[in-house]
């Protein structure tokens, strides 16, 4: 199980937000990842609720998704509690966008 | 596998594309028209009379054609992500485009060509303007919830009908002289609720949002963004009041509030800024100048008010010029060099199947990023020279900002035109060798 989540992971690294150009992993949006032998559960949140980037990105982090699910149904879900805020950045990403 | 069924693009609220797209692009050419008669006539506006046409017309390019369009743009689109709400009647919205472009060519070429029929046109304008505060008032009214934004923006709505009501009441009093006892303070009244109420409560209102998601910095406290409203609507309607009917004696202890509500204002936007998690890039250095500026400006409107400076001409020119140029002018620039190419990417891009392995491209290329920096390196003089020019009353100074503003403005009109051009060239990005 660890493996799928790994690669899920992996996956939702390549999904880039075009406007802030960093992965949805190390900025912070993705709030939970559930592995069970039948599915693959991510929940994402956006920078604000009313980004309308969000179908784009809640898209592609599904279709990256679906590329390592394997049998797993794949659900992403976006959620909104709590507020995404900049404090959810990884350092990483603080150093990609702040060099 | 379970292939489940991406989410459709709901792009239900936003507005048509053109809707922002055709004010933006109008405003960049009002803009361009602006800096290049200031470039061609800046010994005019030196010892001007305040009833000049040829000053008044071109103000007017400014704050209707440049400031006020913009704002309107921003504000049709802007309702989808800020109410949650789409614009209320959108082509009464495009119907107020046109009247608002035809009636500010008519009432400024009847300035310009000496004619007195302009209040023709500028019916059309009053009309144009009504009908995007009705558009606007519906959407707030059909809004499940206003933001801070939305209530700053609810404020300046309401306060640009005042500024109509008074410029309509003032151009009568102009041909008839019966309404006010005292038009100069009318005037006083009329240039700050404009100034202040409509461009500058809007500013504030976007700049807290925007420059935050922009910034990606967030700021929990609103005191200080709080106390600067209270203390802008107090100093307000104290100098519109008194402007209006009480002789103007209070002007320094009004210029106080709105200085106090500056610096609060300020005090906000440090925060944001101290808590960015973005590199300084043209949008933030412009948030930066038009601070630094609208601190000139209303360093200049306290030494007015308090009779530091002499109540000339010259000195009046460069409090505006400062305002216009020094505040709003950066900001908008800032902010639209982020919202178009948001717009163009969103409409080329937003419902393409992207994946990751075939990523779409990023925002930063649909617009130049260098062109920007030059565009600020122009800016920069184009604010210090300018208001160098009228403070001393120096044409070559005058004359080398208004160069130095045209420079500017060439290059936001190339950088606009740069990404709306990829509307007519669709495909570009799928190439494999396309920029990333």
């Amino acid at each position: 199980m660890d493996r799928a989540k790994r690669a899920a992971l992996i996956a939702l690294g390549s999904v880039i937000d075009p406007e802030v150009g960093l992965d949805v992993v190390n900025m912070g949006l993705v709030y939970g990842l559930t592995v069970t032998p039948t599915s693959l559960d991510v929940d994402l949140s956006l920078t604000s609720e009313g980004c309308p980037l969000g179908p784009t990105i809640v898209r592609m982090a599904q279709e990256a998704l679906e590329g390592v699910a394997g049998d797993r149904a794949v659900r992403v879900e976006l959620r909104w509690d709590p507020p995404w805020s900049p404090a959810m950045l990884s350092a990483e990403g603080r150093l990609q966008l702040m060099p | 596998m379970s292939v489940a069924a991406a989410p459709p693009l709901n792009l239900s609220k936003s507005p048509p594309l053109d809707l922002p797209l055709r004010h933006f692009a109008a405003a960049a050419a009002a803009f361009w028209i602006f800096a290049a008669s200031f470039a061609w006539g800046s010994d005019r506006f030196l010892g001007f009379d305040f009833q000049a046409k040829w000053v008044l017309g071109l103000v007017h390019v400014l704050t209707l054609g440049w400031i006020t369009m913009t704002i309107f743009g921003a504000i049709c689109q802007l309702s989808a992500v800020l109410w949650e709400t789409p614009l209320a009647w959108p082509d009464a919205a495009r119907g107020a485009w046109w009247a608002l472009l035809l009636g500010l060519v008519g009432f400024v070429g009847e300035l310009w060509s000496g004619g007195s029929r302009y209040w023709i046109p500028a019916l059309l304008l009053v009309g144009s303007i009504c009908v995007y505060l009705a558009c606007f008032a519906r959407t707030m009214i059909l809004a499940p919830r206003l933001d801070w934004t939305g209530r700053h923006l609810a404020v300046s709505i309401s306060v640009l009908a005042a500024v109509v009501t008074l410029g309509l009441m003032l151009a009568w009093d102009r041909q008839r002289g019966l309404l006010f006892h005292d038009p100069r303070g009318a005037l006083i009244a009329h240039v700050h609720l404009a100034l202040i109420g409509w461009v500058s409560l809007t500013i504030v209102g976007v700049s807290y949002r925007l420059v935050a998601m922009f910034a990606l910095a967030h700021v929990d406290s609103k005191t200080p963004g709080r106390l600067a409203l209270a203390l802008t609507l107090t100093g307000l309607a104290g100098l519109a009041l008194d402007g209006l009917f009480f002789g103007r004696r209070l002007l320094p202890l009004w210029a106080c509030l709105l200085a106090a509500a500056y610096a609060s204002y300020a005090w906000q936007m440090r925060r944001i800024f101290s808590a960015r998690n973005r590199r300084i890039d043209p949008a933030l250095a412009y948030t930066l100048l038009a601070l630094a500026g609208g601190a000139v400006w209303v360093a200049l409107g306290v030494a007015l008010a308090f009779g530091l400076l002499p109540d000339d001409t010259h000195v009046l020119a460069a409090y505006v010029y400062a305002a216009l140029i020094g505040w709003a002018t950066p900001f908008i620039l800032g902010q639209v060099r982020k919202i178009v190419p948001f717009l163009v990417w969103l409409h080329l891009f937003g419902s393409r199947p992207w994946t990751a392995q075939n990523p779409p491209p990023k925002m930063t290329a649909l617009s130049s990023e260098r062109l920007a920096w030059a565009e600020f390196a122009a800016m920069v003089p184009a604010v210090a020279l300018g208001l160098a020019g009228f403070l001393r009353e120096s044409p070559p100074l005058l004359r080398a900002g208004a160069l130095c503003l045209l420079a500017a403005a060439t290059l936001y009109a190339a950088n606009v035109g740069l990404s709306l051009s990829y509307l007519v060239r669709r495909g570009t990005w799928t190439e494999p060798n396309a920029p990333r």
